[in-house]
């Protein structure tokens, strides 16, 4: 289908929606928007690399008071580490002092889950991009949404 | 398994990973993005190799003897 010559773009609910539902669950926005395969792989592949970072690290990664730092990476994964620090984060601070029960791949799961999260921070931006939009209406045979700000 | 081996693995996985989500972030037909996906993953674990190989040389000549 050719873009329409005079499709511009407009904030509205649409889009806004779309591009939170992309970062709440990674592959969301993409999903929304039509593309179902690159959805799949994208919304497979930030989701392993989060909750194997996650299981590495005995599900200690995200923790906001602990790795302040961190957290503002990881939480571009949206509901994962939303979810994850309320289970599995805040609760389970240890008292201050020498932590001796620190899981030895500590290290590398925050690696994974912030990667995660700033991979995901990435497919919001792309989704943002009214390019991607348009783009999404020129695909053959896929399901068609309209771009912000066509009538 | 091996702790070195266990860690290349993590390496080659998260490097894969990336390849696949930034190429995705673009636009292009599958076969393109397939290629460029690779091209990255190569790029970027070559780069990484070479950079290890060079520190792994400095060390060798500089500290080995300390």
């Amino acid at each position: 289908m050719k873009t329409p010559p005079d499709a511009r773009f407009t904030l509205n609910f649409d889009y806004l929606s779309t591009v939170l539902a992309g970062w709440l669950i990674p592959g969301a926005g993409h999903w929304i928007l039509g593309q179902r395969a690159r959805a799949a792989i994208l919304f497979a592949a930030v989701n392993a690399t989060f909750w194997i970072g996650q299981y590495l690290g005995d599900f200690r990664p995200v923790n906001r008071a602990i790795h302040p730092i961190f957290f503002w990476g990881q939480v571009g994964n949206g509901l994962g580490t939303l979810v994850s620090n309320y289970l599995w984060g805040e609760k389970r601070t240890p008292p201050p002092g020498v932590d001796r029960t620190l899981p030895p791949l500590l290290n590398t799961g925050i690696l994974f889950t912030s990667i995660a999260g700033l991979l995901n921070l990435l497919l919001v931006l792309h989704l943002a991009d009214p390019k991607t939009w348009l783009e999404s209406m020129r695909r053959p045979g896929e399901e068609r949404r309209k771009a912000p700000g066509e009538p | 398994m091996n702790s070195l081996v266990e860690t290349l693995l993590y390496f080659v996985f998260i490097s894969a990973v990336v390849a696949v989500v930034c190429t995705l972030a673009r636009g292009g037909d599958w076969k393109w993005l397939a290629r460029e996906a690779l091209h990255f993953l190569t790029l970027m674990v070559v780069g990484i190799i070479a950079f290890s190989g060079l520190v792994y040389v400095l060390e060798w000549i500089f500290i080995r003897k300390l």
